[in-house]
């Protein structure tokens, strides 16, 4: 149903239930100012005519006055009239809505009357009486069957004696008038629903426009805003839609950014895993020739393979630690983290690799457990970057050593080794500058890349420190420190 | 007989690969492919289960629960993804340690290796590494039934290494925990220890080794 249509059907909804009631109450009110006046009538001609009078003639009290002339035609004879005889009492009854003469017949105490043609008293009227109410009215049917007629009893105040009660009969209000009404207000009506439907117009067109506005915006991904006009509801509607695009474009270009950064991700990975792949494959290939030769295989180049394929390895865990990481949302997972097992477990994963290039890894831990809170996942794969770098460019017959201290601010983690080291330059610009993501994926020539970035983002993400050093056995020396897991956290 | 090692491995060549590897390393494993299967087995005769968690048939999560609501077996998990929530589970419910893939077979075998020495570590007043003994209880070293006499210094830096026997212990927890804190404790002196140490052991001396950057370990060689 369009705005229009409601507006005139709740409007015709309520008028017209308001005006039957309207006619119903005015009806009601009218009913009731003719028992009045009819009573006032009835008393104040007894009062004029007197007691006697009445006492003398009941039958003749209260008779109709000569015919008026004119009316029945002059020196006419009284028409002959089947029924009841004609009306004898009279009432003037100018007054009221039918302009009908009434009647008016009289009673004795016990509701008796000496006239005749008097009507039995009604018992309604007679209850009312009895029980002290100075008059009583009620709707009657007429002799001609109309049910419009008007009954009041009233006391006289003579109360002995044959003229005690009156009972006055006339003509009351119709329903037909009182609904006049109904039909004298219709125009207004038509009126007030033509004003309403025309007031509507502008409200109803401007809400067409929100409409269209607001498709537009939708169509260009709500970077187009509605029109705000006014400080109604409409204009408060347009502002809130506003608003609401506006978080959506939020929302919209959020998503926007980690799609992009997720194709970027991918691109990046599937280049960075590629090329130890392509190492891997020649390796391989390489040495599939020489036994097909039968030159044997070369135990460099079988080192060579293994340890790219170790290379890939942790270049597929820095590669998930660094999503984790960059995607700068805070660490969800913490748990106690036991150093020690995890510094035995690192030292062991790197010694396949290790021990046929002849580099010693050993490690030293306390006793006692060293327990952080952290991620687990990601502090592993920090010390294992530090320690995959000190072999991986260490030569053979060289040393690493993975040592965990108790220190008194907490725990104290050193990855040493004996190798060529790092240039202290190069050093200097490790230690001091923060690589960028990019720069660091690529193959560093010190192999301090990648590994290195993401050590140093895990540290600093539980809350540890790192600094990058020259080892006193002349290579370079790694410590990651920080405090321990509270008791209770 | 060889430690029974239960594997519960659904991929067909890793699962050969590992039993390969057990089985060179002295092992006698038994291979269970399916989830299903691993639940209905009993862990009575083995004395190490290493279980892979992406299983068909049942997860290795529901795998360790009817294991643990029955036996102290030591699990090892394979973690499959380098999922840090994985591991807090799998330790929760009961595993003992984890080897994540992708993994060197020694790497795994160093693991089981370690897990199955552990509860012998128990604490015992006598440690003995070929010809050497040392009773920790009495104070007494002997090298082939000869007691060797050593300073007080000297028998606690013995002790030291013999109570985390296979362990390097680092040269400062020495300096501080053996040599005697009122006199000049450098690690200049410990090493003087250390040399007069081994002289006086003689053959018994090449029990105790330097760990390059660390300290020192008590160690029968070749068998770390």
């Amino acid at each position: 149903m369009t705005l229009r249509r409601r507006l005139a059907f709740t409007l015709l909804l309520t008028a017209v239930p308001l005006l039957l009631a309207a006619a119903g109450a005015r009806y009601v009110i009218a009913q009731r100012y003719e028992a009045r006046l009819l009573r006032d009538l009835a008393l104040s001609r007894a009062e004029s005519l007197g007691r006697e009078r009445c006492e003398s003639a009941p039958e003749e009290f209260l008779a109709p006055p000569p015919p008026m002339p004119g009316r029945a035609g002059p020196g006419a004879p009284p028409p002959a009239r089947p029924g009841p005889p004609p009306p004898r009492g009279w009432l003037s009854a100018g007054v009221g809505p039918h302009r009908l003469p009434a009647r008016a017949f009289v009673y004795d105490a016990a509701f008796r009357s000496a006239d005749p043609s008097a009507p039995e008293f009604p018992a309604e009227l007679r209850r009312a009486l009895e029980a002290g109410s100075e008059y009583a009215s009620r709707s009657y049917t007429t002799a001609d069957g109309r049910n419009d007629g008007l009954e009041v009893a009233v006391r006289t105040g003579w109360t002995d004696g044959r003229c005690s009660v009156i009972l006055a009969r006339g003509v009351g209000a119709t329903p037909e008038w009182s609904l006049g009404l109904l039909w004298s207000t219709l125009p207004l009506v038509a009126v007030m629903l033509a004003a309403v439907l025309v007031a509507a117009g502008p409200m109803v067109r401007r809400i067409r426009a929100l409409t269209a506005d607001v498709h537009r915006s939708a169509d260009t991904h709500y970077e187009a805003p509605v029109a705000v006009s006014g400080r109604d509801e409409i204009a408060h509607l347009a502002r809130a839609f506003n608003e609401a695009a506006a978080k959506v474009r939020a929302q919209l270009g959020a998503l926007d950014q980690r799609d992009r950064t997720l194709r970027a991700f991918l691109a990046n990975t599937t280049h960075d895993v590629m090329i130890p792949l392509t190492v891997l494959l020649g390796h391989l290939s390489n040495l599939r020739q020489r036994l097909g030769r039968g030159d044997g295989a070369d135990d460099a180049q079988l080192l060579g393979a293994i340890q790219e394929a170790q290379y890939l390895a942790s270049l597929i865990h820095n590669l998930g630690a660094a999503a984790k990481l960059e995607s700068g949302e805070p660490l969800v997972e913490r748990h106690p983290v036991e150093l020690g097992a995890l510094v035995e477990r690192v030292v062991e994963r790197h010694r396949p690799v290790a021990d046929p290039a002849g580099i010693a890894v050993e490690f030293g831990i306390p006793e006692r457990p060293i327990v952080v809170e952290g991620d687990e996942t990601l502090i592993e794969q920090a010390v294992s970057n530090l320690v995959h770098n000190a072999v991986r460019y260490n030569r053979s017959g060289g040393h690493v050593a993975v040592l965990l201290e108790e220190s008194p601010a907490g725990f104290r983690l050193r990855v040493m080794d004996d190798g060529p080291g790092v240039p202290e330059a190069e050093l200097q610009r490790l230690v001091e500058r923060r690589q960028r993501g990019d720069e660091a994926r690529q193959r560093h020539p010190y192999g301090l890349g990648l590994g290195l970035h993401i050590a140093h983002d895990v540290v600093e993400r539980h809350g540890f420190q790192m600094t990058l050093g020259r080892s006193e056995h002349g290579g370079l020396e790694a410590t990651i420190s920080g405090a321990l897991r509270t008791r209770g956290s | 007989m060889a430690p029974r090692v239960l594997l519960v491995e659904d991929d067909a060549s890793l699962g050969q690969q590992v039993v390969e590897r057990l089985r060179a390393a002295g092992f006698e494993p038994t291979w269970v492919r399916d989830g299903r299967e691993a639940l209905e087995v009993s862990p009575e005769p083995f004395s190490l289960l290493v279980l892979d968690l992406m299983l068909p048939g049942a997860h290795g999560f529901d795998v360790l629960k009817k294991l643990r609501s029955a036996s102290d077996v030591p699990v090892l998990v394979l973690s499959a993804r380098n999922d840090t929530h994985d591991k807090v589970r799998a330790l929760e419910l009961g595993a003992d340690d984890y080897v994540t893939k992708p993994f060197w077979p020694e790497e795994l075998v160093a693991r089981v290796l370690a897990r199955l020495r552990r509860p012998a570590l128990q604490r015992s007043d006598l440690v003995e590494a070929g010809e050497l003994a040392i009773d920790l209880h009495a104070r007494r070293v002997t090298v082939a039934g000869e007691e060797v006499a050593l300073t007080r210094v000297e028998f606690d830096l013995l002790a030291a290494l013999a109570r985390r026997f296979g362990s390097a212990v680092s040269r400062v927890w020495l300096v501080e925990h053996v040599l005697d804190p009122d006199r000049e404790g450098t690690e200049r002196t410990l090493d003087v220890h250390v040399s007069r140490l081994r002289k006086k052991l003689g053959t018994g001396g090449r029990f105790l080794s330097t760990v390059w950057g660390v300290g020192y370990r008590l160690e029968r060689p070749g068998h770390p």
